[in-house]
């Protein structure tokens, strides 16, 4: 192919965008189904509560409600909202625990019925008249008072509040005697916050079975062929009479929500009519997961020379009232920890706790960014105690070409140069040289590195297929289920498409965001797309240009393997005169009236990952800390991210801007702050403080491109990955400039001051 | 036996992009941003917070920003009000509209339409906004995806683009 690339590496306008900025664009919570009827939930006052009766009478005799919808009148079968368990290798792991509506009150906000009527006003009528009767349990709102002997149990079945303890695949050595041998031993711990990823777009769904039996649905499915999956298996309907249709999402920072859903469609089955059912906003944060919580403690070993040689992460996660992803995000944590740097010897421990609140889920990065803040923290323990270079120690201990990566074999070694280009871009050694202390402030710096994936091979099932037609206009089309959630997915594979086939990139369309006539996709999820989709676009293209190259050597009498394409037309290296438009192969392939069948180029492909080459990454912060009100600034934000190579430079920019200001919300601010009842203080935007323009700290992206054999044009995953680095290098830059680690997030004002007092410090 | 009881319902009309509207609403309190996204079907305007802090039902009434979601149709009677539907002018993207496009300042678009129109004030009365002058301005408006980067990026790309054109 050569290096001149027309399409790959241009920084092309997004996929929809004229759409998007004339408001055309309809995401799910904008389609009205003619005759959708209203529905709303009923939802637990209490944070634990037995439901001892429910009595609707009053509210079904309301003119216009159409269905009520309680424990008894749902599916007696327990699912995990989280719908991992269809790519997971290990489904045991992912604990069903949640019926569609709760037989009990498992924290405040817990959904125990719903009601559908032809209004607004009369389902809010009708929700008004249920009569709960509650018996109100003893709570357990920490993870603490649900490990107290004799705790109130969140779910009496597993006769614990600790639901499950795994290790991590990747274990090896034994840890505690290879602690005994280190020269120098670090620890660390921390307790993470409640950010809530709050996608702008509500949470609806409209659910309407048709009259031939088939259900559609609409809604913000970051994954619907796995949504199409469990509401078939929940429902008792076959796959392929649930069409899932989200075109367009406002906002995919992993999929968190689909509880809304069954419940959407148990009420329009029982009411026989369409339903469209939305979470208020205050009632969103409680009933969808917010990001997973955790508390860990790591603990790493060094020899006297700087030679990193075992580490221990013990996770414990607040599932908060239902299981959810307590397994899946902890498996990117533990392997977060050990990615980067060589550790011979590694033991991770994960345990699931349930609370009385809020269940809570994985958001954008995963695990990931929890397991990189302890890691990164250690080593400047450890380069302190060890009188060594904070960089210096982690040149030191990068992994090298033929290790592994996180569970894969590493393609690229890039991480050194990585973190190089990082500090020569950030200035590292000016500003370390600076004084620490101006005035009543302080000042300091920090960095963190990690190693991201591109997807979430080997764990998770990551097959996607499509199907890529010629058209009889000479253009393509690309028929897959995945919605846009605003990452330009569709815009990158295109610019792949565009290049393998050399079709102009406007002569692509697409049909997508529907699984009705798609084929099975594991849905978007890690950091998985581009490539995941990337090779898979990169594939079908290259079989659709040999199915064209076929035909049109039938009709320009011309062997095949003189025939090229360029810009829209098939040519011969060997006679000029031999060369027709795709507009001519596409028609007259199908309005073949000269004899022979009609037969429209077409393929199906699907791609299987079997590698996963490592996304890796290097965040800079620079802070002052405000000692008198313990206030941190973030000058400066820079992160430098492996790409392999950016098949779209803006978008990837795009990507790590916005992930990199989630990441900088979750370290300072992010918190959804449950009070000492079990309830969500900050349950609206104007009680949750979400980065606006006002707190926008200069933020730099610097793109390094080194190829990755394995993906499309050596691309790499991103999606997820600027969250990684930003809120462990804002820590370590609090620890540079003050001494002092916070054990609890977000690093709050009030916390920081607490600790400049509590250790005594003066500016 | 359902029965229609009768409402009392009032009848409003406005000048929506520039067209004449006339809208039975289902009572006095029905929001702006209500009526234009289930009675006109003009889902350009988006509704998130339903609180007035995201910024995302911003629509000009009157040429002045207005959140639809905290703004009583009754209210905005007769008067003239600009979405993101009216933007463009026979088929043309207004420059706003383009330099979001150039910038990469759109990825999902739930905030695109209410970011548009909030920055089509500032460069109306600012056509040389600094950048600070363009945080402060946009500073009512949340994005959860794209970090903003761009957006400011954009909003400096259409002043200028707005100057050489003499738009
Ligand atoms: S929806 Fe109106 S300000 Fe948020
Ligand atoms: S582009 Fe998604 S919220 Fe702004």
């Amino acid at each position: 192919m050569g290096e001149t690339l027309t399409y790959v590496g241009k920084r092309l306008p997004f996929l929809k965008n004229r759409e998007k900025v004339t408001g055309s664009v309809k995401y799910p919570s904008d389609i009205q189904v003619p005759g959708a009827h209203f529905g709303k939930l009923l939802t637990s006052p209490h944070a634990h509560a037995l439901i001892k009766s429910i009595d609707v009478s009053e509210a079904e005799k309301v003119p216009g409600v159409v269905a009520i919808i309680t424990f008894k009148d749902i599916p007696q079968k327990k699912i995990n909202p989280a719908i991992v368990k269809w790519m997971h290798h290990h489904p045991e792991h992912d604990l069903e625990d949640m019926y569609v509506v709760s037989e009990k009150a498992r924290f405040i906000g817990d959904i125990i019925g719903a009601v559908a009527a032809i209004d607004e006003e009369t389902a809010d009528r009708a929700l008004g008249l249920i009569k709960v009767e509650y018996e109100v349990l003893p709570a357990a709102l920490t993870t603490d008072e649900a490990m107290a002997p004799g705790a109130p149990l969140v779910h009496e079945e597993y006769g614990s509040n600790i639901s499950l303890k795994a290790g991590f695949p990747g274990n090896r050595g034994d840890a505690d005697s290879a602690f005994l041998n280190a020269d120098v031993l670090v620890e660390a711990h921390v307790k993470t916050s409640r950010q809530h990823v709050w996608p702008l777009e509500p949470l609806t769904c409209t659910a309407e079975f048709t009259y031939s039996g088939e259900l559609n649905v609409w809604t913000p499915a970051q994954r619907p062929m796995t949504s199409r999956k469990q509401i078939a298996e929940l429902f008792e309907l076959g796959e392929a009479s649930v069409n899932v249709i989200c075109e367009h999402a406002g906002g995919f920072f992993g999929e968190a929500n689909w509880s809304i859903v069954p419940v959407c469609i148990a009420l329009a089955k029982k009411a026989a009519k369409p339903v469209r059912l939305q979470y208020p906003p205050e009632l969103y944060v409680l009933a969808t997961p917010s990001r997973e919580v955790y508390e860990l403690s790591g603990k790493v070993g060094f020899s006297k020379e700087g030679r990193l040689m075992c580490g221990a992460l013990d996770l414990l996660v607040e599932s908060g009232g239902y299981f959810n992803r307590s397994s899946a995000t902890t498996q990117p944590a533990m392997g977060a920890f050990q990615a980067l740097y060589r550790l011979p010897v590694y033991r991770g421990l994960m345990q699931a706790v349930y609370t009385n609140t809020p269940t809570t889920g994985g958001a954008r990065g995963y695990g990931e960014p929890q397991g990189v803040l302890l890691m990164e923290h250690l080593f400047d323990l450890a380069a302190a105690k060890l009188g060594k270079d904070r960089l210096e120690l982690r040149y030191q201990n990068f992994k090298k070409m033929g290790e592994y990566a996180i569970q894969l074999p590493m393609e690229t070694e890039t991480q050194e140069r990585v973190l190089r280009l990082a500090a020569e871009k950030f200035g590292w050694k000016e500003k370390e040289a600076r004084p620490k202390s101006e005035g009543n402030t302080r000042r300091g710096i920090g960095v963190a590195n990690y190693m991201d994936v591109s997807g979430g091979q080997p764990h998770e099932l990551n097959d996607r297929h499509c199907v890529m037609s010629l058209e009889e206009d000479g253009t393509v089309t690309v028929t897959q289920s995945h919605p846009d959630g605003g990452m330009n997915l569709l815009g990158s594979c295109t610019q792949i498409a565009a290049e393998v086939l050399s079709i102009p990139f406007e002569h692509f369309h697409h049909v997508h965001g529907c699984t009705k006539g798609a084929l099975n996709d594991m849905g978007l999820a890690a950091n998985s797309g581009l490539y995941g989709m990337g090779n898979l676009y990169a594939k079908a293209a290259a079989a659709l240009k040999e199915e064209i190259l076929k035909v049109a050597a039938r009709f320009l009498e011309e062997a095949k393997e003189n025939l090229d394409i360029k810009d829209g037309v098939v040519f011969s290296s060997q006679d000029p005169e031999k060369k027709m438009t795709l507009r001519e192969v596409g028609d007259r392939s199908i309005y073949n009236h000269s004899g022979g069948a009609s037969h429209q180029i077409s393929v199906t492909t699907g791609f299987n990952p079997k590698l996963n080459p490592a996304a890796v990454g290097t965040a800079m912060a620079d802070i002052t800390v405000d000692m008198e009100t313990g206030e941190i600034k973030v000058e400066k934000l820079l992160n430098v991210h492996d790409i392999g190579r950016a098949i779209n430079p803006m978008g990837v920019e795009g990507q790590l801007e916005g992930a990199m200001l989630l990441g900088y919300g979750y370290a300072l601010f992010e918190d959804l702050a449950i009070d000492e009842k079990g309830l969500v203080r900050a349950n609206n935007v104007n009680r949750y403080k979400m980065s606006s323009t006002l707190d926008l700290p200069d933020m730099e992206v610097v793109l390094f491109e080194d190829p990755a054999p394995s993906g499309p044009f050596g691309g790499k995953g991103v999606g997820m990955s600027g969250v990684l680095g930003v809120p462990s290098a804002i820590a370590n830059a609090l620890y540079d400039a003050t001494g002092i680690w916070l054990e609890e997030m977000p690093y709050t004002p009030e916390r920081v001051l607490a600790a400049i007092k509590a250790k005594k410090l003066e500016s | 036996m359902f029965r229609i009881e009768p409402k009392k319902s009032e009848v409003v009309s406005f000048i929506v992009n520039g067209q004449l509207k006339e809208v039975i609403l289902k009572g006095p309190n029905q929001t702006l941003a209500e009526v234009l996204r289930i009675k006109l079907d003009m889902t350009g305007t988006k509704e998130s917070c339903q609180c007035g802090e995201c910024g995302a039902c911003t629509v000009l009434v009157e040429g002045e920003p207005v959140l639809s979601c905290s703004t009583l149709a009754i209210a905005v009677r007769g008067k003239r009000i600009t979405t993101i539907e009216g933007l463009a002018e026979g088929g043309v993207l207004h420059p706003i509209q383009q330099a979001f496009i150039d910038s990469g300042a759109s990825q999902c678009g739930f905030c695109t339409p209410g970011m548009i129109l909030m920055a089509k004030v500032l460069l109306d009365e600012n056509p040389e906004p600094t950048e600070d002058q363009i945080k402060e301005h946009l500073g009512g408006n949340l994005c959860r995806c794209t970090g903003y980067v761009k957006i400011i990026e954009a909003v400096q790309l259409a002043a200028k683009t707005m100057k050489s054109v003499g738009a």
